[in-house]
C-alpha cells in the first residue's frame, strides 16, 4: 500500500501541503480533486520524488520511486524524436514490445508511432505519456489532470485502461473532472488548505481499506 | 549532441594539419634563404651540419649561432611532423590545448542541459532515477570524448601521409642528412593525454551545465575565460596543460604553445583535478535541491 506520513511541502513562506496524512491500498482508482494551486500536482511531484519534502512516503515498506509511473499534465516530448522512440525513451524496451503493449495499441496505429513528435497535437502527446504510464508495469500509476486535451476516444481508452488496472495497480489521479471517473473510482479525495479530506459517498467496502 | 564533439574535431584537424603544411612550406623557404646566404658566404649545408649549433635566449629574442643548420633541422622536423605515427601527434596536440577544452566543455553543457530545455527532465528522472541519471550522463560524456579522440586520432594518422603527398611532392628529397630528436611519447600516450582532457572539460562542462541548466551562459562564459582571457596578462592558465604535455607531443607542427603558468606542475594538475573535484560535488548538491520537474 502507497503510505504518505506528515508531508509537508513549502514554497518560500506558502505552506502547499502540511503533514498530509494518507494511506491507501495496492489497487484502486483513487481521484484526487481540489481548487487551482491546492496542491494536487505538488503532491504527485512530491511523489514522483521531483520534489524536496518533509515526511516520508513509502510504497508497503520500501521507496516508492523504484514502483510508480507517472503522466503529468505538460506533454512534452522530445520533439526530433519520433512516438515510438520517445516511448522506447520512457519505458526502455524494444520497439517490438512497445508496439505489442495493450496501452499503447489503445491510443496509436503504427503510422502515428513512426511521426515525429514535434507533429503531434497536445492530445497525441498526452497519449504518448499516458500511455508510457500504463505500459510501464510500475504498479503505483500518477495520472496529472489526464482529460486536458484528450479526444472522445482517448477518454473512453483512458476509462478502459482504468478498468483493467483497478485490480492490478494503485492509480492514482489528480483532476478536476473528478465525475468521469464515477464508474471507476474506489474512493474520491479533496486537498484543502493543505490537508487531504476523504470525500463522503463512497462505498463503505473500499473505504475501510485504508485509513486517512 | 554527438555530432558536436565529432565535427568539432573533425574541423580542427583540417586546421591542425592545414597550419603543419604551411608550417613545412614556411620552414622550407626560410631555409632556402639561409642556404642562399650561406652560399654567398662559402657555407655549404653539408659543413653547416657538421659544426656544433647552440640557441640561446634573450629578453625574447633567440640568439643562434650556426643559422644554417637552425632552419634545416626545423624544416626538417616540421616536416617529420606528417611522417607515420607524428601525425597523430602532430593532429592531436594543437586541438589537445586550444580546441578540446572549449568544444568538450561546451559538449558536457550541452548533455547536461538538454533535457531541462526540452522539458523532460521530469520523465527521465522518474524513469530512470536521479543518480542513475547523473551517473549515466557522466558516463555518456566520458565514452563520447574518448571516442572523439580516437576517431581524430585515427584520422589524424590516416590523413598525414596524404596529405604529405598531396601538398609536399617534393620536399622528402630537400633533406639528405636525418636530424637526431628527442624521444616524444607513443601515439597511445598522446591519445591517452588529449582524452584525458577532453573527459575533464566535458565532465566540468556536465557538472556546470547540470547546476545552471542553461548551455549557453556558461559556455560563453568557458569562451570568454579560455579564448580572452589568457590574452589580456602575461599567463596563460591553460598551459599547465602544455606544461604537463612536454615529452608527449613534440610540438613539431606548427603550433607553438606559450610559456605556461608559473606553478609547480604537479601543484597544477592537482589543482585542476581538485577544482573539478570541487565543481562536481557542488553541482551534484545544488542539483539535488533543485526541482527536477522541468
Amino acid at each position: 500500500m502507497l503510505r504518505i506520513t506528515d508531508l509537508s511541502k513549502r514554497y518560500g513562506r506558502i505552506n502547499v501541503l502540511h503533514n498530509v496524512l494518507l494511506t491507501i491500498p495496492s489497487s484502486g482508482i483513487y481521484v484526487l480533486r481540489g481548487e487551482n494551486g491546492s496542491g494536487k500536482t505538488t503532491l504527485l511531484k512530491c511523489l514522483a520524488g521531483l520534489e524536496r519534502y518533509q515526511g516520508s512516503i513509502l510504497w508497503h515498506s520500501e521507496s516508492l520511486l523504484k514502483n510508480i509511473a507517472v503522466a503529468f499534465d505538460d506533454s512534452t516530448l522530445h520533439g526530433r524524436l519520433t512516438g515510438l522512440q520517445n516511448l522506447r525513451a520512457l519505458l526502455d524496451a524494444s520497439s517490438e514490445v512497445i508496439e505489442e503493449t495493450p496501452a499503447v495499441r489503445m491510443f496509436f496505429n503504427n503510422d502515428l508511432l513512426r511521426k515525429r513528435s514535434a507533429n503531434y497535437s497536445l492530445g497525441q502527446r498526452k497519449k504518448i505519456k499516458i500511455a508510457a504510464a500504463f505500459a510501464a508495469l510500475k504498479p503505483c500509476i500518477l495520472l496529472d489532470e489526464p482529460l486536458s486535451g484528450l479526444d472522445k476516444s482517448g477518454r473512453e481508452g483512458l476509462l478502459q485502461l482504468l478498468e483493467s488496472s483497478a485490480d492490478t495497480n494503485c492509480v492514482l489521479i489528480s483532476d478536476h473532472e473528478s465525475a468521469f471517473y464515477r464508474s471507476v473510482a474506489s474512493s474520491e479525495f479533496t486537498i484543502r488548505r493543505g490537508k487531504i479530506h476523504r470525500d463522503p459517498g463512497n462505498e463503505a467496502s473500499k473505504i475501510d481499506e485504508f485509513d486517512e | 549532441m554527438l555530432l558536436l564533439p565529432l565535427a568539432g574535431l573533425l574541423l580542427a584537424l583540417v586546421f591542425a594539419f592545414t597550419g603543419s603544411v604551411s608550417n613545412v612550406g614556411a620552414s622550407m623557404t626560410r631555409l632556402e634563404a639561409t642556404a642562399a646566404q650561406a652560399s654567398a658566404n662559402g657555407l655549404s649545408l653539408a659543413q653547416a651540419i657538421e659544426q656544433p649549433m647552440s640557441l640561446v635566449v634573450q629578453d625574447g629574442q633567440k640568439l643562434v649561432d650556426n643559422p644554417l643548420r637552425y632552419d634545416y633541422e626545423r624544416a626538417y622536423l616540421a616536416y617529420q611532423a606528417l611522417e607515420g605515427t607524428n601525425g597523430v601527434g602532430t593532429g592531436l596536440e594543437m586541438i589537445t590545448f586550444l580546441v578540446i577544452p572549449l568544444l568538450f566543455f561546451v559538449y558536457g553543457c550541452g548533455v547536461a542541459a538538454g533535457d531541462a530545455r526540452r522539458r523532460i527532465l521530469k520523465d527521465r528522472v522518474v524513469t530512470q532515477g536521479a543518480t542513475p541519471y547523473v551517473v549515466a550522463k557522466a558516463a555518456i560524456v566520458v565514452a563520447v570524448s574518448l571516442a572523439a579522440v580516437l576517431v581524430a586520432a585515427t584520422l589524424s594518422l590516416a590523413v598525414a601521409p596524404i596529405v604529405r603527398a598531396a601538398f609536399l611532392p617534393s620536399v622528402d628529397r630537400s633533406f639528405p642528412y636525418p636530424v637526431a630528436t628527442l624521444a616524444v611519447g607513443s601515439p597511445a600516450v598522446q591519445i591517452a593525454f588529449s582524452a584525458s582532457t577532453a573527459i575533464m572539460f566535458g565532465l566540468l562542462g556536465l557538472f556546470v551545465g547540470l547546476a545552471a541548466r542553461s548551455m549557453l551562459i556558461p559556455s560563453l562564459a568557458a569562451g570568454g575565460l579560455l579564448m580572452v582571457a589568457p590574452f589580456a596578462g602575461p599567463y596563460d592558465p591553460r598551459n599547465i596543460l602544455t606544461a604537463a604535455a612536454e615529452g608527449v607531443f613534440n610540438y613539431w607542427g606548427g603550433f607553438s604553445p606559450r610559456p605556461p603558468f608559473p606553478v609547480q606542475l604537479e601543484l597544477g594538475l592537482a589543482a585542476m583535478a581538485g577544482g573539478l573535484l570541487i565543481v562536481a560535488l557542488v553541482s551534484v548538491f545544488v542539483w539535488s535541491r533543485m526541482t527536477k520537474f522541468v
